[in-house]
């Protein structure tokens, strides 16, 4: 006779698992996000096509600033404010699983709203310290802080204290650390402590991109300098095949950080 | 810039010289055709999905762009940030000294 009740629980989640399946949820966090920045490149594309026309640059000409309002005002903007809904409505349909955990990163980070802000920080504290998910939070959560002010401050030490994950701190320590070093009104022992938070920040991180971002300064300093022998870098070229600088070796080298924007 | 390094490698193409790039952009696919459209050839080490944010610029603390080596045959760091003119009189330089 319990054998029924075996099957019985089983049917139950099956019913409601297409919402919570984990794929699933990201499935649908990943096409949300596609959508968000193919509106954002229409966006910039159609104000950079508005700057090339002869309209737009008569009015520049002649500094009609009300003109210039008035033509940019014909290009749809993103609705960052419908997007912010389908954000939630995300984090809701999958709350208290870890699928929420996307969509209420994005909201903490994105949504530029200080309530949307503060409430799905407060959420992912409540509900998934526990999940090394947030360590994308934590590696990004400076981006919070205009949205969320003074307020910004706890939420990235709750995460430093609580999270049961070393990279989870490690940024979250990272992160209090350098906005404290930034902040001119921090007290001296404010700036002490977060010194401190940076070398437990190296620590839970040591071997990953984040210790080496850490060490960096004194990497410069002691690595870096003209008549130092310099250091080798090895990764992967633009069509990833791998290599190392120290296969120039012999060669006159001239070594170009640089980007196309 | 491209225009610089472009005639910089031309220049040197027989020389034993490189121009060893780190590549900020995240987006790969983009660059390609980026690298096409501007006849960018010279070999780039990719600083990853991150970007500007990725391993190889943070672990040199770099936080500006272009910012620029310029190596000896040893292996020594002689000249940074040498842009230009600059650029060519220093690998000119450091060419000739194991010519």
């Amino acid at each position: 006779m319990y054998r029924w009740i075996w099957p019985a629980a089983v049917l139950i989640p099956i019913g409601v698992l297409p919402a919570q399946d984990p794929n699933a949820a990201k499935a649908n966090y990943d096409e949300l996000v596609a959508e968000l920045e193919a509106a954002t490149t229409a966006y910039s594309k159609a104000v950079r096509a508005i700057t090339q026309t002869d309209e737009y640059k008569a009015l520049r000409e002649s500094r009609d600033r009300e003109g210039l309002t008035k033509l940019m005002k014909g290009v749809t903007r993103v609705d960052l404010k419908g997007f912010i809904a389908r954000f939630q409505e995300g984090a809701k349909e999958y709350a208290g699983t870890d699928g929420a955990i996307d969509y209420l990163t994005w909201l903490t980070l994105h949504s530029g709203d200080a309530e949307v802000s503060k409430t799905a920080a407060a959420t992912l504290l409540a509900d998934h310290i526990d999940s090394d998910k947030l360590e994308p939070l934590a590696e990004n959560l400076h981006l919070a802080k205009r949205a969320m002010g003074a307020e910004w401050q706890s939420v990235c030490e709750q995460l430093a204290e609580k999270s049961p994950h070393d990279m989870v701190r490690a940024w979250a320590l990272y992160r209090c650390a350098t906005m404290t070093a930034r902040d001119r009104d921090a007290s001296a022992k404010d700036k002490a402590a977060a010194q401190e938070g940076l070398a437990e920040a190296a620590k839970l991180a040591a071997g990953t991109p984040l210790a080496d971002m850490i060490a960096a300064p004194e990497f410069q300093k002691n690595r870096l300098q003209i008549g130092m022998e310099v250091p080798d870098i090895v990764g992967e070229d633009l069509d990833g095949i791998p290599f190392k600088l120290s296969d120039y070796r012999g060669k006159v080298v001239v070594i170009d950080f640089w980007g196309d924007w | 810039m491209y225009p610089h390094e472009r005639s910089l490698v031309k220049r040197l193409a027989n020389k034993p010289f490189a121009l060893i790039g780190v590549n900020s952009d995240k987006d790969k696919v983009a660059l390609a055709e980026r690298r096409k459209a501007e006849n960018i050839t010279w070999r780039s080490f990719w600083n990853g999905p991150k970007g500007t944010s990725g391993p190889l610029s943070a672990k040199w603390n770099v936080h500006s762009w272009p910012t620029i080596y310029v190596i000896d045959a040893k292996g020594v760091i002689r000249y940074k940030n040498v842009r230009g003119e600059k650029m060519d009189a220093a690998v000119d330089e450091l060419l000739a000294e194991i010519e």
